[in-house]
């Protein structure tokens, strides 16, 4: 399981890049990072709602009510301009950390 | 015997007595909560099941209440709107205009101009006393409108033009009393405190953007 700590940081650019795909909403947003991480990183499902309100209110993210095709209500969440940035930003300080640790590790095997 | 609406019903009961009472999030919730019992429900667990299993996933009340209060404190400044509406109380009660006429009689006096004869011919003078009325609305309502609605975005920028034409309305008149009044010592201490009360709502609805926010804003799933 990864530590609450690195979850809780890497919620924002998680979901600014799953919305880069296409709108979304809440549930299918917590299924998507379930799955694409093996159940890994595990969000209280409930949490994610503030962090979304938190990113809408910062102009990062939009958001709709529609209904779904099998007519449920559903508040479906998009990226903003203001978000493609945000998540620019944030790939590139992950990329960096990465690339920090893949170096250091592989200074550990020469 | 299991009763999965009624259950669902009794949930919801929980999460408006803990505080989650703003329609969006709470009906979010729901719909979360409905969605995942669904799943569960596919994947072979009975109703009951289902819905225990999906209530355990949501998370506890009291945290999810305290992440959305952050919300809320992040959205207004609480001790900025709080002094507002403390020194808006406080002019009704001490001079305001002329002869220590008290705050709440001018209020009065605002509220009435709507029915004065000049109102209807186009006196702006009086068109502008008795708008200060609405300004009072204003400042009367914000304290529901508030704490209930400020997590809408939209509301929350309606929320703020308004606080600015009340901001603006105020201003202005006791601009103009104090350019066309001719002895300026007829406006009292009631009165500036009253328009100060207006300024400091507007801007305790101004979105803050200070640093405690930003390291904030990370750590809450």
């Amino acid at each position: 399981m990864i530590r609450k700590e690195l979850v809780a940081a890497s919620a924002e650019p998680l979901i600014l890049s799953l919305l880069s795909k296409g709108e979304s909403y809440g549930y299918a947003i917590i299924q998507e990072v379930k799955a694409r991480s093996d159940g890994k990183l595990n969000w209280t499902d409930g949490m994610l709602y503030p962090v979304l309100h938190r990113m809408e209110h910062r102009g990062l993210i939009k958001s709709r009510w529609a209904e779904s095709e099998i007519g449920r209500k559903r508040k479906y969440y998009s990226l903003k301009k203001d978000g493609k940035t945000a998540m620019a930003k944030h790939h590139e300080q992950w990329s960096l950390v990465h690339s920090v640790l893949a170096g250091l590790k592989k200074e550990q095997y020469v | 015997m299991f009763d999965l609406e009624q259950s669902i019903a009794e949930w919801r009961k929980q999460m408006l007595a803990a505080g989650i009472k703003t329609p969006v999030p709470l009906e979010e919730l729901e719909i979360h909560l409905r969605e995942e019992i669904e799943r569960q429900m596919k994947a072979g667990s009975n109703e009951q099941q289902a819905f225990e299993t999906a209530t355990a996933s949501i998370g506890q009340t009291k945290l999810l209440k305290m992440e959305f209060k952050k919300i809320d404190a992040e959205n207004w400044n609480r001790p900025l709107a709080w002094s507002a509406w403390a020194l808006f109380a406080v002019s009704f009660f001490l001079p305001a205009l002329g002869d220590n006429a008290p705050g709440w009689k001018c209020a009065g006096i605002s509220a009435t101009a709507v029915s004065w004869s000049g109102f209807w011919h186009s006196n702006w003078g009086t068109i502008h006393l008795a708008s200060l009325t609405l300004a009072n609305l204003v400042m009367i309502t914000s304290p529901l409108l508030l704490v209930r609605l400020s997590r809408t975005v939209n509301f929350l920028k309606w929320l703020r033009f308004s606080h600015l034409a009340a901001l603006v309305l105020v201003w202005s008149y006791v601009l103009l009393l104090l350019v066309f009044m001719q002895n300026r010592r007829d406006l009292k201490i009631g009165c500036y405190i009253w328009a100060v009360s207006f300024l400091l709502l507007f801007l305790s609805t101004l979105k803050p953007r200070n640093h405690k926010t930003e390291l904030r804003k990370n750590q809450y799933v």
